[in-house]
């Protein structure tokens, strides 16, 4: 645990580091987030999936952190001129990591350990094949990011960090439908849900700090209760199924 | 007497929240002892508490609305107009009906060797019923759009735990399902209400706030391209919370396999909230819209694919009698639907009062049969052959009656109150479809097809009722389990015939008010529907 704290520790502060010097990092960024998202709908075993989300819902965090802590950002404290949206947007981020992350991140392997007897390495039954999966979502992609950045009223940075955040809803949403566990439409979910928070937290990015903190209490009730009532249910399902296959609960017609 | 409006906006929701801690707060403490066991508190007055709490909030409700004055009560958290009034009372009067039914439903399942274990701790189960009811209160009065999505989503979260109380493989999917459903849809509710920000030409005055976006300064004018965008948004996640086609698996699954008080809750007044936020969503959007028209389009387009999709699951044969009547839950969100589509403001006038008339019909129909199943359940035990399937008359006659009644209500028959407001939204399609002297055809073609749907729902729903209460089609081990142990058969004596018990009262006071609101509304309901039309803006 405390050598896990110290590399987090040392990525998180080289980081913060190359941010205040340069906005490349923000691209990286971006780019790891995307990449852990295709990673989630490609991958066919439980154990990189959980993985893999805990890397971006972290990543997320450490994107935050980043977008607030602008170049130059130390000077302009020392001289105090930060303004209450920039310090605002910093509590965003240090909250969103405490709360959202944290727990996520803490949640999961002890969820993992109550459902010992799901075999983590097994492959997961795909409804639809990968190269199909490919296709699909990569068309989807293409076609949101196209719709979006024709759009005349998003201002240019909001722009790209909400087509961003809608991919990674979109790719959550397609983890969900086209898996046959339990556990990974599970992931599915959350993962949306981190989609949610980049598009949510660029949107309101330039507005009043009332909208902000409104926002930060969603992100935490969202986070939390969504996560507890996902722990729950997963737990009664085992149960009930201890493969937690979608097929043992297929028995409703909707 | 301005206080007295002041204070009922507070009084109505407080006591769910008060009920919420107590309930959260017996709780406390280790299993062996936990504090209610240390107070020794009996069971009959957590049940008590409970049906005070709701008939407190309804009957604050009540007195809201007859001394309402037109007046809109704002403050920082806080926003309560006519249309949240209006929602309130659907919400409390429904919500009281049914704690009184919770307390005999809880003690039959306490009676229940299988479901005992999992309904012994009725602390945590009224804690969440409570938590429910306050969510979706306050879902109609908060003051800002974020936070209303926040109480939406924990309408969600709260009773996702509800409709798997009973821990069994079909509530737990059904649960899945409506929880994956839901939890989406507010994802995008929420985008979407966040978009509004992008609306704002200048970002630092953007605000989400209802009372400022409904009173924006004159030189603030919302960019209606991205007003357009964000209604789409917020326009998915609320119409797949209400339940509507083509979003509505959810709510089959869970409206079946909930427990009864859930499902009444449900149905009743879940589905009438995601329906009052998106009024108020279409309140704040409406004057930024160039056309209007295309709203008012795909809320009928909505509105009548529900009332269609519902058809052939209602006419089809049905295991579980719950399941046919969560499709004319979506039949109905579709009635309300197509009325709003309309434009008019009779139309929403009629899709107001139906939510409310829906609202009790559909409490007493679920209640009726969650009472059934604990006497049929009761009384089979009793029976020389207990497999048997027997009519539902012949295991109480009241329940049988309401059935019926209910039944007939619910298909729009008259004297009941659904028969008014269908009738009325059936004269104003009709009307729109002669507009200007000539023929509307795309208008004449949804008419028609809302009458032929009717049509068949009328038959369909019909048919099974008649089955129900004189054919042979009550099975008292329909669903979740309430399975007889044949061991405890007892062969020697017939069932005894029973008629009323105080488990019959909510059932007789809805049953009342269903058949008088046949012959119209209570004036005040009229003066609080005219303003909350004028706030629409319709």
């Amino acid at each position: 645990m405390l050598t896990r704290i110290l590399k987090y520790s040392i990525l998180i502060i080289l980081i913060i580091f190359i941010a205040l010097k340069t906005n490349t990092i923000q691209i990286l960024l971006m780019f790891i987030i995307m990449i852990t998202a295709w990673i989630m709908l490609m991958n066919n075993s439980i154990k990189t999936m959980i993985n893999v989300f805990t890397i971006q819902t972290f990543m997320i965090g450490v994107y935050f952190l980043v977008f607030t802590l602008e170049p130059g950002l130390v000077n302009k404290l020392e001289q105090g001129n930060v303004n209450n949206l920039r310090l605002s947007h910093i509590i965003f981020s240090f909250f969103f990591i405490l709360f959202a992350s944290i727990i996520r991140m803490v949640s999961w392997p002890k969820l993992l350990k109550k459902i010992s007897t799901i075999k983590t390495e097994r492959l997961l039954y795909g409804k639809i094949s990968l190269s199909k999966r490919l296709v699909l979502i990569g068309a989807l992609s293409i076609i949101l990011s196209l719709v979006f950045s024709k759009l005349p009223v998003f201002l240019g940075d909001q722009k790209i960090h909400l087509i961003l955040g809608l991919n990674v809803i979109l790719i959550g949403i397609f983890v969900m439908t086209t898996r046959n566990d339990l556990m990974s439409q599970a992931i599915g979910i959350l993962g949306a849900e981190n989609g949610l928070y980049i598009s949510g937290f660029f949107i309101t990015s330039n507005v009043h700090n009332d909208v902000n903190y409104k926002f930060l209490v969603a992100v935490m009730t969202f986070a939390l209760l969504t996560f507890f009532a996902i722990y729950f249910l997963l737990d009664y399902a085992h149960k009930i199924d201890k493969t937690l296959n979608v097929d043992s609960f297929s028995k409703l017609r909707g | 007497m301005e206080y007295i409006e002041t204070y009922a906006s507070y009084l109505i929701w407080a006591p769910y929240l008060f009920a919420v801690f107590v309930f959260v707060g017996l709780f406390f403490g280790d299993k062996e002892s936990t504090l209610i066991d240390r107070l020794n508190i009996k069971e009959i007055y957590l049940h008590l508490f409970n049906i005070s709490v709701s008939g407190f909030s309804c009957f604050v409700s009540i007195i809201h609305i007859l001394y309402y004055k037109g007046d809109i009560i704002k403050n920082c958290i806080f926003y309560v107009d006519a249309l949240s009034i209006w929602f309130n009372l659907i919400v409390t009067s429904v919500s009281f009906m049914v704690s009184m039914h919770s307390m005999s439903y809880i003690t039959f399942k306490n009676e229940q060797k299988e479901d005992k274990e999992k309904w012994q701790n009725i602390k945590i189960f009224y804690a969440l019923f409570n938590g429910f009811i306050l969510s979706m209160i306050l879902v109609q009065v908060v003051n800002d759009l974020i936070i209303l999505c926040v109480m939406m989503e924990i309408t969600t979260l709260t009773s996702v735990f509800l409709v798997c109380y009973d821990q069994n493989a079909k509530s737990v999917e059904a649960a899945w399902k409506y929880i994956c459903l839901c939890s989406l849809a507010m994802i995008f509710a929420l985008i979407g209400t966040l978009m509004i920000t992008l609306a704002f030409p200048d970002s630092k005055e953007a605000t989400l706030s209802i009372t400022a976006l409904t009173n924006l300064k004159k030189n603030i004018i919302l960019d209606s391209k991205t007003i357009e965008i964000a209604f789409y948004f917020v326009l998915i996640g609320f119409v797949t919370k209400a339940g509507l086609a083509p979003l509505h698996s959810w709510l089959p699954d869970s409206h079946a396999e909930a427990p009864s008080p859930v499902s009444a809750l449900l149905s009743g007044v879940l589905l009438k909230t995601s329906f009052f936020a998106i009024l108020r969503y279409y309140q704040i959007f409406k004057p930024f819209f160039d056309d209007i028209s295309f709203i008012h389009n795909m809320f009928l387009m909505i509105g009548l694919l529900s009332l269609v999709i519902a058809v052939p699951f209602i006419i089809k044969e049905q295991e579980n009698f719950k399941r046919i009547l969560a499709y004319h839950s979506l039949n109905h969100m579709g009635i309300i639907f197509f009325a709003t589509g309309l434009g008019s403001p009779v139309a929403l006038f009629a899709a107001l009062l139906h939510s409310f008339y829906h609202a009790l019909t559909k409490a007493l129909m679920f209640i009726a049969h969650g009472e059934i199943r604990i006497s049929a359940s009761k009384q089979v035990k009793d029976r020389k052959d207990p497999e048997k399937k027997a009519p539902l008359l012949s295991f109480n006659p009241l329940y049988g009656i309401m059935i019926a009644l209910g039944g007939l209500a619910l298909v729009g028959s008259p004297p009941f109150a659904i028969f008014t407001t269908e009738y009325k939204i059936l004269g104003e399609a009709i009307s729109k479809s002669y507009s200007q002297g000539s023929m509307y055809w795309p208008m004449i073609v949804a008419t028609t097809l809302y009458v032929i749907s009717l049509v068949f729902i009328f038959g369909g729903l019909t048919n099974h009722i008649a089955h129900w209460i004189i054919g042979d089609k009550i099975d008292t081990n329909e669903t979740n389990g309430d399975k007889v142990d044949s061991n405890e058969t007892k062969s020697s004596s017939e069932p005894k015939m029973q008629w009323f018990k105080f488990n019959s009262f909510p059932l007789i006071i809805l049953i009342f008010f269903i058949f008088i609101f046949g012959f119209g509304p209570f004036q005040i309901f009229l003066n609080i529907i005219k303003d909350a039309i004028t706030l629409l803006n319709y």
